[in-house]
């Protein structure tokens, strides 16, 4: 992150040496010291991790220092097996997510839309949403089998909720007067609902999908330790059966890398959808 | 009349049902007519129906008795004709400025919309109408109030209503924005000709703007006398709401008001 000013005033320099420099050093010096502010409690951790097994205040066998873990991850990642996993538990979550997405979003906004519907369901989606996605497993993996396809439907089940109760509750807080004004207007309903309700929703609804983004890579880990040949949460389990704790602890550091990168990229995204509000998803 | 009225309010009533099957009756036998090109203000304490009244007008709500006229032709529903400029600007965060008047060109059916490029024209022009030219890209919340409330007028007026309806517009706004509003409202409606009916309950903005100030009373909201207001140019260079005319057109208003506010006092306090 931080080479990149320094390398950026570098193909500057032919242009205007003096006074580009010294603005850039300043810049790329801030930069380090708000990068670091914002990193130094994920670095004291990964000190503590490193040092405890090492002056023995937990038993090493069991908890690996955290340079091992990596050193473990990188030996994954060149036979390939990291991303092997990573892929089927990619394919898994994005297959999942994208349907639960697919689900979710059209038929939030036609509940949303119509009350007596949002009143008639409601009761219903409240009690499918506080019913613990994992409890149901075993139900999916006796319908379904204990392919691809339970594991899929787990992570739509688990997706879906969010997506649909935000969207919902998306249309039904669209501003009343953007309605009413629109209406003023003679704008025929299908019209209102492109210009008006979608993009009014856009925000609730993403935040919905945040939500879900994280709980589909949770579920997914959970239901592939119960049973997998694939998958990171395959890894996890069967490293730590065969006693390869090293490869457990990569795989663990690999699954929250992976949630990390797919909620950044999430978060990215909606800002990109939303930037016309004042400055205040930041 | 030597005109056919732009609007004519038929012994217009609106009952509302509220708890118990009991009705409400927010408005009770108005008639009134605005020719074509007037400023028509209607001034009444909160609560007298002035919005649904409105409402009605624009085919937002349907009359309980009664009917609207414009240009003859009975209002079943709202129409591009008549466009309406509400007190929370009612515009749409995620549209710049430009893409907000182009908002209500987007409204018309597709055969007499005009194309993208005119659209944008028309919303500069109507923009530039309002003095907010250079401000095409800001979106509403880089907006002040005022600007916020010029952007919802040039939407309004791009469209080319034949009837401008504005419900309280500068109630949110303070005193000097909204002093330097109407100014300009009257500015825009002398020079478009639009026929503009203006709901507020400030005495001294119905006495400034309007042609006639209409008196609402309260419960059930009905109208109790329609003041002529002459007053002639409202000239930038005079201050027209400091000479006596104005003051004794104020004080006319505010009398007939002033009984209406009693009334409704003692029902509140009877109640």
């Amino acid at each position: 992150m931080a080479e990149l000013p320094i390398a950026r005033a570098a193909a500057r320099r032919p242009l205007k040496v003096k006074t580009r420099v010294p603005a850039v050093l300043i810049r790329a010096a801030q930069l380090l010291a708000a990068v670091g502010k914002r990193t130094i409690a994920v670095i004291l951790f990964l000190g503590l991790w490193e040092v405890a097994p090492r002056i023995g205040l937990v038993d090493r066998t069991f908890l690996v220092p955290f340079s091992e873990a990596v050193k473990a991850l990188i030996e994954l990642a060149r036979d390939g097996r990291l991303w092997d996993n990573t892929q089927a538990s990619l394919s898994r979550s994005l297959a999942g997510f994208g349907i639960a997405i697919g689900i979710g979003v059209p038929l939030g906004l036609l509940i949303g839309w119509y009350r007596p519907v949002a009143e008639f369901l409601g009761p219903l989606l409240e009690l499918f949403r506080n019913t613990a996605a994992l409890a149901l497993l075993p139900v999916f993996i006796l319908l379904l089998g204990i392919g691809e396809t339970s594991k899929i439907a787990i992570v739509v089940f688990a997706c879906t909720w969010p997506i649909l109760l935000n969207t919902v509750s998306a249309v039904r807080g669209v501003d009343a007067v953007l309605v009413k004004s629109a209406r003023s207007m003679a704008l025929p309903a299908p019209r209102l609902f492109a210009k008006v309700i979608l993009p009014a929703s856009v925000p609730t609804i993403f935040t919905g999908i945040r939500l879900a983004g994280s709980g589909s890579i949770l579920v997914l880990i959970a239901a592939e330790m119960v049973g997998a040949k694939a998958g990171l949460g395959y890894l996890v389990n069967v490293s730590q059966q065969n006693f390869a704790i090293p490869d457990m602890y990569a795989a663990i550091i690999a699954i929250s890398v992976l949630g990390l990168v797919f909620n950044q990229l999430l978060v990215a995204l909606e800002r990109r959808l939303t930037r016309w509000r004042p400055a205040a998803g930041a | 009349m030597p005109s056919p009225p732009k609007i004519r309010v038929e012994g217009l009533g609106k009952t509302f049902q509220v708890r118990d099957g009991e009705g409400f009756t927010a408005l009770d036998d108005i008639s009134i007519d605005v020719a074509a090109g007037e400023f028509l203000v209607v001034v009444g304490p909160s609560g007298c129906g002035k919005s649904t009244l409105l409402d009605l007008i624009s085919g937002l709500s349907k009359p309980s008795g009664g009917r609207v006229l414009v240009d003859g032709v009975p209002v079943t529903g709202p129409a591009l004709d008549r466009a309406v400029v509400f007190q929370q600007y009612a515009l749409l965060p995620w549209r710049t400025a430009q893409r907000n008047v182009e908002f209500a060109l987007e409204a018309r059916s597709r055969l007499d919309r005009p194309g993208r490029k005119a659209r944008a024209e028309r919303a500069r022009e109507h923009l530039a109408l309002v003095g907010l030219t250079g401000f095409e890209d800001r979106y509403p919340h880089e907006l002040s109030g005022g600007m916020r409330q010029r952007v919802a007028i040039a939407r309004a007026l791009a469209a080319d209503p034949k009837v401008l309806l504005m419900d309280e517009p500068f109630a949110a706004l303070d005193a000097q924005t909204r002093d330097g509003l109407q100014e300009e409202l009257r500015r825009i409606w002398q020079a478009t000709g639009t026929t503009i009916v203006f709901i507020t309950h400030s005495i001294d903005e119905a006495v400034y703007l309007g042609q006639r100030v209409a008196i609402m009373t309260s419960r059930p909201g009905r109208i109790k006398q329609v003041v002529e207001v002459r007053l002639g140019e409202r000239d930038r260079d005079e201050d027209v709401r400091s000479s006596s005319e104005f003051a004794a057109y104020r004080h006319e208003v505010w009398s007939l008001l002033r009984d209406e506010v009693t009334v409704t006092r003692e029902v509140v306090s009877v109640g």
